[in-house]
């Protein structure tokens, strides 16, 4: 049951109404633990214990951890290779068997079959990491006494379920009490997340993803030109950028609809200062995942030795590849943010002394051009169906060429029309907050926004939605 | 203030019922009305509305149901076995109209200069030849080659000649829509386009994005597993909330609403941005390598299959001109004899054959594509040598 579907919001909006009807406290939790097993299960029953494992995984191993603290580090570990199992079991299996498929090959032997045939849990990716940050936690003390009902809810709360955002156990589980009384500020909130999701999702992603998709065809590629190669870039990258961020809006409005209020996970990414400010942006639980748990204890490690804390940086920017999904694209588009990291760190301890170069307008200027830039050319390969086409594509990006159009007006207008919409998207939120502030300072005021302005843009937002809908279209994150 | 259900009833209540209102009233179709009027844009009449229709003689849906058309045609076809047939295959100046000044709406359909060809032909007491017209908006070469590749697939559609309008603005289209999809339930045809997908041609990638699309269609109407059971029931709720939902008024004119929203984008970029369809510019990459291999192929398979293959270059308004440079124009032409002189095929050069006066406007700026009714009478009487070249093929090869 998708976010953008008809069925989903008809009964979130029932769900919400009963919702705030139950007593507070386990009544809620259950009704919500009981929806989040069905919203899971809407998609396929036969996944539905995957998340119930990997979350009885790591209450056994919680509890080891906390009853015998001189064996943590071990149950850590146990339950984490457990979880990794399980992940790279359903998503990199194939991936593994290819790969060794073609070493195989080189050296003449016959290929090898996968034991299984197996499809792909949704969200494992995400629902896995959770589990594993709660194991870490736990073991450094930040996480206590976790009940094993809030430890379920807290894995398969639907919003967060299936793309994210990556939440920790202290920011959710405290509030899995449910003891919040219904305020009409959580219904605002919510409702402008959840329909500024929807917009975003059927008028600005699917739309700009068609012309994406006919870019990305492989002998079209072959033909385009710098400019097209450019665009395209560009447009997957406000494509993908709309489609998540709508997904995490609507995730985000649909906890606070029932008083959960989730973490952000973008902030204007393209409006980034330079490669490390991009990763404060976007797909921020992720960012704060790998940087709380791989690259912190790293940068520790490595404080002294630059260029072992490079490779590493670049390493774990791979890993973020993989996991985004089982393919050398992947790989490679880690693998350029890792590179753009290392520049920006170089760059930072070359300007250390130089404070006066290190705050010039250019240079500042021109560090934002380049993440821009960069962000968007490593859009390519994560896009790309094959390394040759994205080698190729880039090869045309880096050497100029052609500056000619190839494809109809309409692609760079729209793609135009969107990265516009990126552009000022942070400054039409300060407005509308503004607006707020202003609707909430009299009793007058509120009525005319609660009769006439809010309803007249939501309205609105839902008229854009329901005429673009299109029922085939799944979110992009879904596939990782 | 905090706990105020009442009032978060009246927000979600005062949403439906304005959103109610919207889908009534067409907001972006209002806004269409507002700009053209600010703009003084050529009315809306003058786009006509009511052309003469006839499904033995036209594809009526323009590319939106092509199968039902052309089964409509085959049986038509077949009751006339002596006869010649000759298929006319481009884009919309086949089919619309767009009334020159001094023109007024008509009481009676009006026809194309295809429709006015048809009836001149048919006519003919010794040798009646049979005219069908494949048209459809912004038409492709990867989609005249999916046609091609259709009849040849149905002997009932199988041609004696092919009329083919060539125009430098198809040229920068592409693709095939997803409407020709259903095309891919003949077997034959499926097999054939299968070939082309994993072939190397230049628009191998356009065939195997529909034949994906077709796939994908194909595998949600037909359950894999027959058990219902087995089938989630997320999707299985969405079906039944969405046919539920298509049945209600408001919901099943969402398909305009879309259309209105993205003429109001039109209007934007013609008025605003001043990028017209009329404004000069080159063709290059993907779309022009690809529309160039389709015709070639086109010209290959009709020779194979002895369908007599007639090029004629479209009329273009003398009021516009669509090449950015002389070398667009020297590309464009030299393609064009090229493949003529090539597969020895007739080539009839119409670019200047309607005088400016007979063109009609689009929005508020010449129309580049589509003519008036003295227009479309004038390209009829041009065109008839057209259609007695595509016709002689018939004798010729005796069938």
């Amino acid at each position: 049951m998708q976010f953008n579907s008809f069925s989903y919001l008809a009964i979130l909006g029932i769900v919400v109404a009963i919702f705030w009807t139950l007593p507070k406290g386990n009544p809620r939790r259950w009704f919500v633990l009981a929806l989040s097993i069905l919203f899971y299960g809407s998609w396929s029953w036969k996944y539905a214990p995957i998340p119930v494992i990997i979350c009885a995984i790591s209450y056994v191993c919680a509890r080891a951890i906390v009853r015998n603290p001189s064996r943590a580090r071990a149950a850590v570990w146990t339950g984490a290779i457990l979880v990794l199992f399980i992940l790279g079991f359903f998503k990199y299996r194939n991936f593994f068997v290819d790969n060794l498929n073609q070493l195989l090959q080189l050296y003449g032997h016959s290929p090898v079959q996968a034991a299984f045939a197996f499809g792909f849990p949704l969200g494992i990716s995400f629902y896995s990491f959770e589990a594993i940050s709660y194991l870490i936690d736990t073991r450094q003390g930040r996480v206590k006494n976790v009940r094993i009902i809030d430890l379920f809810t807290f894995v398969m709360f639907w919003p967060h379920l299936i793309a994210g955002p990556i939440v920790r156990v202290r920011e959710l589980v405290p509030q899995l009490a449910f003891q919040k009384p219904f305020e009409r500020a959580m219904l605002l909130k919510g409702l402008d997340r959840l329909i500024w999701g929807l917009v975003q999702k059927n008028l600005i992603a699917n739309n700009i993803g068609s012309w994406v998709d006919e870019g990305f065809l492989p002998q079209s590629s072959r033909a385009n030109t710098t400019l097209d190669n450019w665009v395209l870039a560009f447009a997957f990258g406000l494509q993908i950028y709309f489609d998540f961020s709508s997904y995490s809006d609507m995730a985000i409005g649909a906890a606070q609809l029932i008083g959960i209020t989730l973490p952000e996970n973008f902030r204007f990414p393209y409006h980034a200062k330079n490669p490390s400010d991009f990763w404060t942006r976007w797909h921020m639980t992720l960012s704060r995942w790998i940087r709380d748990y791989l690259f912190f204890p790293i940068n520790a490690k490595y404080q002294n030795n630059p260029a072992a804390l490079y490779t590493s940086l670049i390493g774990i920017m791979a890993l973020v590849g993989l996991w985004h999904g089982a393919g050398w694209g992947f790989v490679i588009w880690g693998v350029m943010h890792g590179c753009y990291l290392v520049l920006y760190r170089i760059s930072e301890r070359c300007t250390e002394n130089r404070p006066q170069l290190a705050q010039s307008p250019w240079f500042l200027g021109a560090w934002r051009v380049f993440t821009l830039f960069a962000v968007m050319a490593a859009w390519i390969p994560f896009r790309a169906s094959s390394a040759g086409q994205a080698t190729h594509m880039l090869r045309t990006m880096v050497i100029p060429g052609s500056l000619r159009p190839s494809y109809s007006i309409n692609f760079y207008l729209i793609t135009l029309l969107v990265a516009l919409i990126a552009l000022i998207e942070p400054y039409v939120t300060e407005r509308f907050h503004k607006l707020d502030g202003f609707f909430n300072r009299s009793g007058s005021r509120m009525l005319l926004n609660l009769l006439a302005w809010r309803p007249l843009v939501y309205a609105f937002g839902l008229l854009l939605f329901i005429i673009f809908d299109d029922q085939n279209t799944q979110f992009i994150y879904f596939q990782f | 203030m905090k706990s105020a259900p009442g009032s978060s009833a009246g927000v979600v209540s005062a949403t439906l019922a304005l959103l109610c209102v919207l889908l009534w009233v067409r907001p972006f179709d209002r806004i269409n009305y507002a700009m053209d009027a600010v703009v003084h844009a050529a009315p809306r009449w003058s786009q006509v509305e009511t052309m003469y229709r006839d499904p033995r003689t036209q594809d009526v849906t323009h590319g939106a149901d092509p199968r039902t058309s052309l089964e409509t045609v085959r049986r038509y076809w077949q009751q006339e076995p002596s006869a010649s047939k000759v298929m006319f295959i481009g884009n919309s100046q086949m089919l619309a109209m767009s009334l020159a000044p001094g023109e007024m709406p008509s009481p009676v359909p009006d026809k194309t200069y295809v429709d006015l060809l048809a009836q001149q032909f048919n006519a003919l007491p010794d040798n009646p030849v049979l005219i069908y017209r494949l048209a459809a908006p912004g038409m492709s070469y990867a989609e005249a080659l999916w046609y091609l590749e259709y009849v040849i697939c149905n002997p009932g559609l199988h041609p004696s000649g092919i009329v083919l309008q060539l125009n430098y603005q198809a040229f920068w289209t592409g693709a095939i829509r997803d409407s020709l999809d259903d095309l891919m339930d003949n077997a034959c045809f499926r097999a054939r386009v299968h070939t082309i997908a994993a072939s190397d041609a230049a628009y191998a990638d356009d065939f195997q994005a529909a034949e994906k699309s077709y796939i994908h269609a194909h595998e949600q109407n037909v359950p894999v597993n027959p058990d219902p059971s087995a089938i989630a029931f997320g999707p299985r709720l969405e079906t039944a909330f969405r046919t539920n939902l298509q049945k209600t008024s408001l919901f099943q004119d969402g398909y305009i609403q879309k259309d209105d929203f993205a003429q109001m984008l039109y209007r934007l970029r013609l008025y605003v941005l001043q990028v017209k369809p009329s404004n000069a510019r080159s063709v290059t990459g993907p779309r022009l390598t690809k529309s160039q291999a389709a015709l070639e192929t086109i010209a290959q398979r009709c020779a194979d299959e002895h369908i007599r293959l007639v090029l004629f270059s479209a009329p273009v308004n003398p009021a516009v001109s669509l090449y950015s440079s002389d070398s667009d124009r020297t590309t464009y032409t030299g393609f064009v004899q090229k493949l003529a002189a090539e597969h020895q095929l007739p080539f009839f050069d119409l670019e200047h054959a309607i005088d400016g006066q007979y063109w009609g406007r689009q929005f508020n700026s010449a129309d580049p594509l589509h003519i008036g009714r003295k227009g479309h009478e004038l390209l009829a009487a041009d065109m008839a040598p057209v259609v007695r070249q595509a016709a002689v093929r018939k004798a010729a090869s005796g069938e």
